[in-house]
């Protein structure tokens, strides 16, 4: 298992909540999940990956309970941001980054760099500025700088990875999150509703908004469910 | 007025040792206070400029009001310090170049801490979160958005760097405008025209204006490869 969740909740100011009394999310699979706008699927895999803390509930990583020091890429949880953020400078140093806070070498540090270039068709980007490229390019940089961490014991979330993507690009990254399907990664992706990838997709989690007393309550149901 | 221009620049051609003086205590004192006031303004900064938390919105008030103090009240209030029956007193630094750098520091932090925290205040808010996620500490993350806003505090710098250049209420007052010891270039121009001694000041005044071109030149130099403010997307 990935993850299991226990009575979470998690809400903003009264005005918006999510609920999840109860969810598991399985490993080595890519999960969607879906639903509309501002009912909390950015919000779930934030939690995921240990960048927000829920109001209440358990969050279980890997069948132990999640630490509560924040940051994810300790756990074998990385999160890739829509629209991703990326540091100035280059996207080598982009790509190393993460390797130098891992406490890898310079040396390792290259080699891994090059196969997730590699891997994703940005070996002739690695001494651009990230300034100077394209929403897709900045897209795969940013999968590569996630990829560069990849362990034995790894999840990727991804928030809406094909959003503003060229068709190449897409092409890629989709290629690429089935290539890491395969070597056993667990993948979470957000959609927007009616926007999925069957192509790619294990199981699909949906995220429903329930207009409550007052504050609309966010719940989460597997589709196959 | 010819004529005194023509003398200053014989004098800074000549490297009067009286000027010459003067601009080492300028440079070393106004250098030393803004390195001193980065080093103390940064984090500080950053954590207004990134951090939401009570009592933030007070300390930007006293910041932002601080960088509009007079020069002579900073000099005052170092002095009531500085002086023997001061707190500090038992130091023994009044009318000495430290004290100036101690003046000139207070006058340049708001400065910094305010222009820098606006700064950072622009970046990605989600630049932390992108850090940590990819395994960075505490000190990782801090260091990511110095990196990004590290333009902007180059820019604080130089703010800060004009005004305790330029000042000269804290360095009559706690200085003591001493001629060879602790005179500055503002001071010499005070003191140098008071006396009627207008080609000295008059050279001071042009030494200072290439010390503001020079620093400024320098900081766009270094800032230019960066291509200006650290936004992220």
């Amino acid at each position: 298992m990935f993850a299991k969740i226990r009575n979470l909740h998690c809400s903003f100011g009264g005005l918006w909540s999510l609920d999840i009394p109860e969810l598991e999310i399985s490993r080595g699979l890519i999960t969607a999940i879906t639903g509309p706008n501002g009912c909390g699927k950015t919000t779930l895999l934030e939690i995921l990956a240990m960048l927000r803390k829920p109001a209440r509930g358990e969050v279980f990583l890997w069948d132990s309970l999640a630490p509560s020091s924040p940051g994810g890429g300790v756990c074998g949880v990385v999160m890739v941001m829509h629209p991703g953020v990326l540091f100035s400078g280059t996207v080598r140093r982009n790509l190393r980054l993460g390797l130098g806070w891992m406490g890898h070498s310079h040396r390792a540090a290259r080699a891994v760099v090059e196969k997730a270039a590699e891997e994703l068709l940005i070996t002739d980007l690695l001494d651009r500025n990230v300034r100077t490229l394209s929403a897709g390019q900045r897209q795969r940089v940013n999968l590569a700088r996630a990829m560069v961490l990849r362990q034995s014991q790894w999840a990727l979330l991804l928030d809406e990875p094909l959003a503003n993507v060229d068709t190449d690009s897409a092409e890629i990254i989709r290629h690429v999150l089935s290539e890491l399907r395969r070597d056993g990664t667990t993948i979470l992706m957000t959609s927007p509703a009616g926007v999925s990838l069957p192509e790619i997709t294990d199981r699909t989690l949906n995220i429903r908004s329930e207009p409550g007393q007052g504050q609309s309550r966010c719940q989460a149901r597997y589709d196959d469910s | 007025m010819g004529d005194a221009v023509s003398e200053a620049y014989r004098l800074i051609v000549s490297q009067d040792p009286a000027l010459l003086h003067a601009i080492g205590v300028t440079l070393g004192c106004s250098l030393a206070a803004t390195a001193l006031a980065v080093l103390l303004a940064t984090p500080l900064g950053i954590l207004l400029g990134r951090r939401s938390f009570r009592g933030r919105r007070a300390i930007l008030v006293i910041a932002h009001t601080a960088m509009a103090l007079p020069t002579v009240v900073v000099g005052l209030f170092c002095y009531a310090l500085l002086s023997r029956r001061g707190p500090m007193g038992n130091l023994g630094l009044l009318y000495t170049c430290e004290a100036i750098v101690i003046g000139e520091t207070l006058l340049a932090v708001p400065i910094v801490v305010s222009l820098f925290s606006a700064a950072t205040r622009q970046l990605d808010p989600r630049l932390e979160m992108a850090a940590r996620t990819l395994g960075a500490s505490r000190l990782g993350v801090f260091r990511v958005v110095l990196r990004e806003g590290s333009p902007a505090l180059l820019t604080s710098a130089m703010a800060a760097f004009g005004r305790v250049v330029s000042e000269l209420g804290i360095a009559l007052i706690v200085g003591g405008n001493i001629e060879g010891y602790t005179q500055t270039l503002t001071g010499m121009i005070a003191f140098q025209s008071s006396k009627g001694e207008f080609a000295l000041a008059m050279a001071a005044g042009i030494v200072l204006l290439v010390i503001a071109l020079g620093v400024n030149l320098a900081a766009h130099a270094i800032k230019l490869p960066h291509g200006g403010p650290g936004h992220v997307r």
